[in-house]
């Protein structure tokens, strides 16, 4: 009988994104969490035992320069070295930008396999056979698999491949193929890497994408970890999934329909938070929140945005005592009034949603709008201008989330005054 | 949308209370309620009417919340109208008039997307709102825009919304601004960033670190090596040149350890033992001569000491006549004492003697002595006779006591009555209580009947199309569901079929309708010719042709055939035009071949389509035929029952409520007999019980009384009958147990009498032993036996003297005899002594010879030690002798004397040897661990001069390599140390970290403030918009109704433009006077704010559905004549919509009637 865990997707030291900072904010219980999400797969693989532990690509951001994380990661290695653990890892586009990838030596117990051709290494006194290419260079759009050798008899043959497989939603197309390419080989074990969600293509014998360590960001939600394998008699006995992440990525829509003030919005967070939380493990949380629903809230919660956006993070903070970041708080609620009655009517609120609703279809009349932001763009760092993480305001879908939120703010707030009749 | 009535049925402080406002023409209504009467709570009830009742409300004080009800009847303009009801809720608030849940877009027809915000502030103008809008309007300066828009808004303080935008964006950035939260994020951000470059590590630095920590550690190693050589070296050479001095010292030594010559070596402790053995040879020899002196003289002093045997052999006697001696002695001294005793003892016997029987003589004094246990008896029977006395009294006295108890009861027991038995009667309650509460369960029985009878009559009445009683229903023969469905889909299945030929013909008649249409736009561009128009043509040709050959070439004319061939043209002419036009034709039909063609198409289509209409036509017919035949069958079905049935489908629903009813009928039924039954078992029970009680003598229940009453008397009687007989029972046991008593005090008495009659016999014949008369009295016969005791213990002491007196004559005449015997034996010189002195004698003698033999035995004692001493100082002497032979023979010498100086040359060798022995260990210590020959071969070839100078050079050399060495592991720590630093810490990535958390913060921000901006700029353009629109309409009518409300005080409303050159509203005046909002009183500006609320309302309703309005006692600072022409303005508005005015003024209700308008007043009255 052997183990082995496989792992995909480190990117040591990959700041997470969209955390904005606010006061009870667990700032310092995250701060690492990829260094210790892969501290963690580390302790893992040394309790377990495990006989030897597969990298699928991308142990670095490519475009991040700090030596230290290298160092650190030899250090992690060395910790294996001395467990008798050994480490293959094939190089991911991400490691072929790498700068820190060329220069580091690693302990001896790291094998690193061929970015020239496929290379087969064999370990004889487990019977086991590990084939893999890794990244030449960053962008590679051939099918790799295609020249890799077919399984070699009598022995457990397992292929490592970084590839976006037919291809996957945010991530780049590369290296791709097929499973019924990858069921031609023959193997045992395909150990995947690059798409950042856990996907096991194939149950037997198993292809799996055991999704990164550790979420950066909104779009990385759920149990983050690698793939823990027994093989007992050259047949698999189990893959499980372990978790690994530090902290947790998590999308919660709360609904409040019917509810009348924004103090019930904020107890209607607290337990969705609350209920979050049972269900972490105890892990750090990093919570989007999407409120919806038709209420009587609404203008309040439209009229007084920031504030309680602040309660809400308070009360989080105090529910989940200090374990629960929340990255966003979108309020998608609604007044009983319908916007499509109203943009019928013929009177001034029906004038002004017409006009705005103008906006979403005429560039010329929104761009002329926007010159008068001019000033304010030109501030913002590059990486909101352009980059990643820009707010593109020629983005269709952008334009009609900020249409959206204009009219319910601008609704919100002309119809929210003094009521006569109550 | 108007509001026709609205209940109050339970909401504030209404129950139940209905303002009704189905008007007719005029729609204005006048809710009038004083103080405290619910104005409030009436206005909160129309709003939550239509939205919902909040779940915060004021309005459950008196009604619970889930009790809060709001009921109203609503017209849409187009006519249809709603009836429905408002609950508090979450969910599932709005209820038909059957109380069921409506979708709350049921009312979305009639409220067309107005929600709660705009309702209140469009549709609501309150007295505060009147105020607020004229401040509004003298802060905005009157500006156009704001204020028309403002008041198509309802009222919004629209300034007051463009100021929030602007300032919270303002908050989150300016451009010029340092402090604003984008600002101050986007410094934290670069500086996050740099510190992240700062901290981070490239790989080159890395590896020069790392090489430069390699090479150091490689040369540090070399210079170890030769350092280790160097020192080795300087090592022999010091070890050398210190072992010179001793190579020399060792030589001189062997020399002289070679001139002494043979020797040998004694061991260390030889002198010494060779001392010991001499001195103790001398002591040995003066200890035997000393030995021998003393024995010579004890032997002298042994023989002058002689022992007498005799005297010796005798000694135990003598020493046993000395003690008889004292003896002796004594007891001739005690003699004359005991005569005196026996003398007294005797007077006191004959004087007792006299005491008890002055007639008796001595010699009968032995028969008075009575043995001790019948002294024992006598005095034992004397003290029984008092107990037994006492015992007969108390005997006695018990008897007397019971027989007085006995007579006492038995009297109180002949007064009690018998009780009675109650066992029947206990029986009967049980089984009665068994039934538990029966006559409930009768009267809840009986109510559940009644109840369920009127039910089921007023379900019968509801049942419709059938008359008769619930039984007659049961019994009529319904047809089976079964058959109801069959008809139900067999009705389907025609009417799906009907419509199915239906929708054919009607899709047919349409496609027809579009051929004809397609054929008369064909014909639009001229008749299109056919191949029957060529044939007839050609025909017609033909024709001319034959009347033309039948002239030509017969001659022939045809004159009718001719005329009727052409009747205006010559035949030649005819002919020739009917060639003509055959040509004509053929040349159409091949030039319009295409319309020729699509025409051909149309009327071949038109044919077919003729045809499936007259098909589906017929089937028609048939479906209609055979529905009818169907309907027949379905009514035929139900004839028999006298029913005329609706629709399957209402049939099957109309049997389940027969079905229910046929239930109900059953169920009555069985609650009549469970009646009977509960009512015959109650009988039973009462007629037990009666029976019970009569035969027990009590009253019989009357008929009106319930059985549970009976019961509860029965049961009380059993107690009372139950409490005498525990009672008389009691009394029987208590006699019983006194003639118990009674027995046994009798029996007692007996014994005591039986008792003392024995005693008296024993008595008489104790007291006959001691002489005494029978009645003596036991004080008297203790006294007698008390002296007699006294009288036998002195005449018992007497007999005791005189044994004693004779004893001691008897010792003393042996003791002579025996010392007579012993003197004659060992000293006859002593005969004639008496015996006392001759014991004395003898006494002496003997001490004295015992003590020369003890002498005797001392001195043997003495002899024999010092011959042993003698003894043992010659085996010393010999042994010793024998030690110094040996000591001789070792030293290698023959005489004891010469042993002295052997020991010496033998101490002189050893020291050489010694000395030797430390140098060579000091050479081996510098022999570098080589021997000592290869040591001193070593020394040998070396030059002992230069040896320093060579050691000197050494030193220096090592001390040179040594300093280069230090420096080495200065730069090994140096690089160790800045490696250490680059530990792979995470300094950088936290801060890149932190750096993304501000990122995240700006987008945020940059988001909001993009919204906010926007909003902003939005909001400007549009009320610049609206103003641009409705500028010309809105302040014209504006101006009218100022003009009305104000009275003529103003005459219209004028845009204009202020200094800032925007636009602005002024009045004008009758004499032509225009007057900013500045210029206008506090109550004309509420007018000028009213009129544009009013006249933004007129406009709303020309374009959308309207909806009532709500004024709520805005006439309070209004003087009369202004309050009255507003209630003109008013009442005008309610020809266009439902106008609600609240007042709490009866004043308000008095002018309008006054001025006759047409308004209707309602009361408030909770």
């Amino acid at each position: 009988m052997f183990k082995f865990i496989h792992a995909a997707d480190i990117h040591l030291d990959s700041p997470l994104r969209g955390l904005a900072r606010y006061d009870g904010a667990p700032v310092e219980k995250i701060r690492g969490a990829t260094r210790q999400a892969f501290k963690n797969l580390v302790d893992l693989a040394v309790s377990e035992e495990v006989d030897f532990l597969l990298i699928a690509g991308d142990l670095y951001d490519g475009d991040w320069k700090d030596y230290n994380s290298g160092l650190f990661f030899a250090s992690e290695m060395t910790k294996l070295r001395e467990a008798g653990i050994r480490v293959f890892v094939v190089a991911g586009n991400h490691d072929a930008g790498s700068q820190i990838s060329r220069q580091l030596r690693m302990p001896d117990n790291v094998v690193r396999l061929s970015t020239k051709k496929p290379e087969t290494i064999v370990l004889d006194h487990l019977g086991v056979t590990i084939h893999g290419q890794g990244f030449a260079r960053a962008a590679i759009t051939e099918d790799l698999s295609s020249a890799y050798p077919n399984a070699v008899a009598g022995f457990f043959n397992i292929g490592m491949l970084h590839t976006s497989a037919t291809g996957r939603e945010g991530h780049e197309n590369y290296a791709p193929c097929t499973v019924e390419q990858l069921l031609s080989k023959g193997y045992d074990y395909w150990a995947l890497g690059h798409v950042h969600k856990r996907e096991v293509l194939c149950d037997n014998p198993p292809i799996v994408f055991p999704g990164n360590i550790q979420g950066r960001h909104i779009r990385e939600t759920g149990v983050k970890g690698c793939s823990l394998v027994i093989v007992d008699e050259g047949r698999i006995n189990l893959v499980e999934h372990r978790a690994l992440d530090v902290l947790r990525w998590s999308l919660q829509e709360v609904d409040v329909t019917g509810v009348d003030s924004a103090e019930e919005v904020v107890d209607a967070i607290c337990s969705a938070v609350k209920g979050q939380m049972d269900d972490s493990d105890g892990r750090l949380l990093a919570l989007r929140l999407r409120i919806f629903g038709l209420c009587r809230a609404h203008s309040e919660l439209m009229l007084h945005t920031h504030r309680w956006v602040n309660e809400m993070r308070m009360a989080a903070t105090d529910i989940s005592g200090g374990n629960a970041w929340i990255e966003k708080i979108q309020i998608q609620t609604q007044s009983r009034s319908s916007f499509d009655e109203m943009m019928r009517r013929d009177d001034a609120v029906g004038g002004l949603l017409r006009s705005i609703q103008r906006l979403g279809a005429d560039d010329a009349e929104f761009l002329s709008i926007l010159d008068e932001l001019q000033d304010f763009r030109r501030k913002l760092p590059p990486e909101i201008q352009y980059g990643d993480e820009v707010i593109d305001l020629q983005d269709p879908e952008l334009r009609r989330e900020i249409i959206e939120d204009v009219k319910q703010l601008l609704v919100a707030r002309l119809l929210a005054q003094h009521n006569p009749m109550r | 949308m108007r509001i026709l009535e609205i209940h109050l049925m339970a909401f504030g402080p209404f129950t139940g209370h209905v303002l009704d406002l189905s008007a007719s023409a005029n729609d204005m209504h006048i809710v009038y309620g004083p103080n405290e009467a619910g104005k409030s709570a009436a206005l909160r009830a129309l709003v939550a009417l239509l939205y919902g009742i909040p779940v915060r409300t004021a309005d459950n004080f008196l009604h619970d919340n889930q009790n809060l009800r709001i009921c109203a009847r609503i017209k849409h303009s187009e006519g249809d109208e709603l009836f429905f009801m408002r609950r508090k809720g979450r969910k599932d608030t709005l209820l038909d008039e059957s109380a069921k849940p409506i979708p709350e877009p049921s009312l979305d027809r009639y409220l067309q997307g107005v929600g709660e915000e705009f309702f209140t502030s469009m549709f609501g103008i309150g007295h505060e709102t009147l105020i607020r809008g004229g401040e509004q309007i003298l802060r905005g300066g009157g500006a156009i825009g704001e204020s028309l828009f403002a008041a198509g808004m309802g009222g919004t303080n629209v300034r007051d919304v463009i100021k929030g935008l602007d300032d919270e964006a303002g908050r989150l950035f300016l451009p010029k601004g340092k402090v604003q939260l984008i600002s101050s994020n986007l410094s934290a951000y670069r500086e996050a960033r740099q510190s992240s470059l700062r901290a981070s590590l490239s790989g080159r630095e890395w590896a020069e670190h790392d090489q430069a920590l390699k090479s150091a550690q490689l040369e540090k190693d070399r210079i170890e090596r030769e350092l280790r050589r160097l020192e080795s070296e300087r090592a022999r050479f010091q070890r050398l040149q210190k072992a010179l001095p001793g190579i020399a010292e060792r030589r001189e030594l062997l020399f002289k350890l070679e001139a002494l010559g043979p020797v040998r070596i004694l061991p260390p402790s030889f002198a010494k033992k060779r001392r010991e053995v001499l001195s103790s040879l001398d002591k040995a020899k003066e200890t035997e001569k000393n030995a021998a002196d003393a024995l010579a003289r004890i032997n002298a002093k042994i023989d002058t000491l002689v022992i007498p045997e005799g005297l010796i052999q005798q000694a135990e006697n003598i020493v046993q006549l000395v003690e008889r001696l004292g003896s002796h002695r004594k007891a001739f001294k005690d003699l004359p004492r005991l005569h005196g005793e026996k003398a007294q003892l005797e007077t006191d016997v004959h004087s007792i003697m006299r005491e008890l029987r002055p007639d008796g003589a001595m010699q009968d004094v032995e028969s008075l002595r009575l043995a001790a246990p019948r002294r024992a008896r006598i005095r034992e029977l004397g003290s029984c006779s008092q107990t037994l006395q006492d015992r007969l009294r108390r005997a006695t006295q018990e008897v007397k006591k019971c027989e007085a108890r006995l007579i006492a009861k038995k009297e109180a027991s002949a007064a009690m009555e018998i009780p009675r038995d109650a066992a029947e009667l206990r029986a009967a309650v049980s089984r009665a209580l068994q039934e538990g509460k029966i006559e409930e369960e009768l009267s809840a029985a009986l109510n559940e009947l009644e109840t369920g009878t009127r039910l089921a009559e007023v379900e019968l009445k509801k049942l419709g199309l059938w008359s008769g009683t619930l039984e007659e229903l049961e019994a009529i023969p319904l047809p089976s569901p079964e058959t109801i469905n069959r008809f139900d889909l067999a009705f389907n299945e025609m009417e799906r079929r009907l419509q199915g030929v239906l929708d054919r013909i009607n899709q047919y008649q349409t496609q027809r309708a579009d051929l004809e249409a397609k054929f008369s736009e064909l014909q639009l561009t001229g008749p299109v010719p056919t191949e029957q128009d060529l044939e007839n043509a050609r025909k017609r040709r033909e024709k001319g042709w034959r009347l033309i050959r039948l002239a030509w070439q017969e001659g022939a004319q045809d004159f009718r055939a001719i005329q009727a061939f052409d009747p205006d043209n010559p035949l030649a002419a005819a002919y020739e035009k009917s060639v003509a036009d055959a040509d004509q034709i053929a040349d159409r039909l091949r030039r319009e071949a295409d319309r020729v063609a699509q025409q051909a198409g149309l009327v071949s289509q038109l044919k077919r389509y003729a045809e499936e209409l007259q098909t589906f036509e017929g089937e028609e017919r048939s479906i209609r035929t055979k529905i009818d035949r169907l309907s027949r069958e379905w009514l035929d079905t139900w004839l028999p029952m006298g029913i005329r049935p609706l629709t399957p489908n209402e049939m099957r629903a109309w049997s389940a409520r027969q079905e229910r009813l046929v239930q109900q009928s059953t169920k009555l039924r069985e609650g009549r007999r469970r009646i009977g039954t509960l009512q015959n078992r109650v009988e039973q029970h009462r007629s037990a019980l009666a029976d019970c009680l009569k035969v027990l003598g009590e009253p019989t229940p009357a008929s009106e009384e319930a059985l549970e009453a009976i019961v509860s008397r029965s049961q009380s009687l059993i107690e009372s009958i139950d409490e005498s007989a525990r009672k008389y029972k009691l009394l029987q046991e208590t006699v019983q147990q006194i003639r118990e008593d009674l027995l046994a005090a009798r029996q007692n008495l007996e014994c005591s009498s039986t008792d003392l009659v024995r005693w008296q016999e024993q008595w008489t014949d104790a007291v006959k032993d001691l002489r005494l008369p029978a009645n003596a009295l036991p004080v008297e016969v203790n006294t007698v036996l008390d002296r007699l005791e006294e009288l036998f213990k002195r005449i018992d002491k007497i007999t005791v003297l005189d044994s004693r007196i004779s004893g001691i004559l008897r010792d003393g005449e042996e003791f002579e005899k025996d010392v007579a015997g012993m003197t004659g034996l060992v000293a006859p010189d002593l005969s004639g002594l008496p015996a006392e002195q001759a014991v004395a004698e003898l006494n002496k003698r003997l001490h004295d010879v015992r003590k020369d033999s003890a002498t005797l035995a001392e001195l043997m004692d003495q002899q024999k030690e010092r011959e042993e001493t003698i003894g043992k100082a010659r085996t010393v002497i010999q042994s010793s002798e024998l030690k110094l032979r040996e000591l001789c023979r070792e030293a290698n010498c023959f005489e004891f004397d010469e042993l002295e100086e052997m020991e010496e040359r033998s101490a002189k060798a050893q020291k050489i040897m010694d000395d030797l022995n430390r140098i060579e260990k000091q050479l081996l210590d510098h022999s570098g661990g080589a021997t000592l020959d290869a040591l001193i071969q070593e020394t040998g070839e070396v030059n002992a001069d230069v040896l320093p100078a060579q050691i000197a050079g050494l030193t220096h050399q090592i001390e040179e390599m040594e300093s280069g060495r230090a420096e080495l592991f200065e730069s090994i720590g140096t690089e160790k140390t800045r490696l250490a630093m680059m530990d792979g810490g995470a300094e950088a990535a936290e801060e890149a970290e932190k750096a993304q958390t501000v990122l995240a913060e700006i987008r945020e921000h940059a988001h909001r403030y993009i919204r906010l901006k926007l909003a902003s700029t939005i909001l400007n353009r549009e009320i610049e918009r609206y103003r641009s629109e409705n500028q010309d309409p809105l302040v014209k009518r504006s101006g009218e109704l100022f003009t009305q409300l104000t009275l003529g005080s103003f005459v219209r409303l004028q845009p204009d433009f202020n200094e800032t050159d925007e636009p602005v509203l002024l009045g004008v005046r009758a004499n032509g006077e225009r007057v900013g909002v500045q210029g206008m009183s506090d109550g004309t500006r509420d007018q000028l704010y009213l009129a544009l609320r009013l006249a933004s309302l007129e406009r709303y309703l020309e374009h959308n559905e309207p909806m009532p309005l709500i004024v709520d006692d805005i006439l309070i600072n209004f003087d009369d004549r202004r309050a009255e022409a507003t209630l003109r303005v008013l009442a005008d508005l309610s020809k266009r919509t439902q106008v609600i005015l609240f007042s709490h003024h009866v004043h308000l209700i008095e002018l309008a009637q006054a001025a006759a308008l047409p308004c209707r007043v309602l009361e408030l009255a909770p």
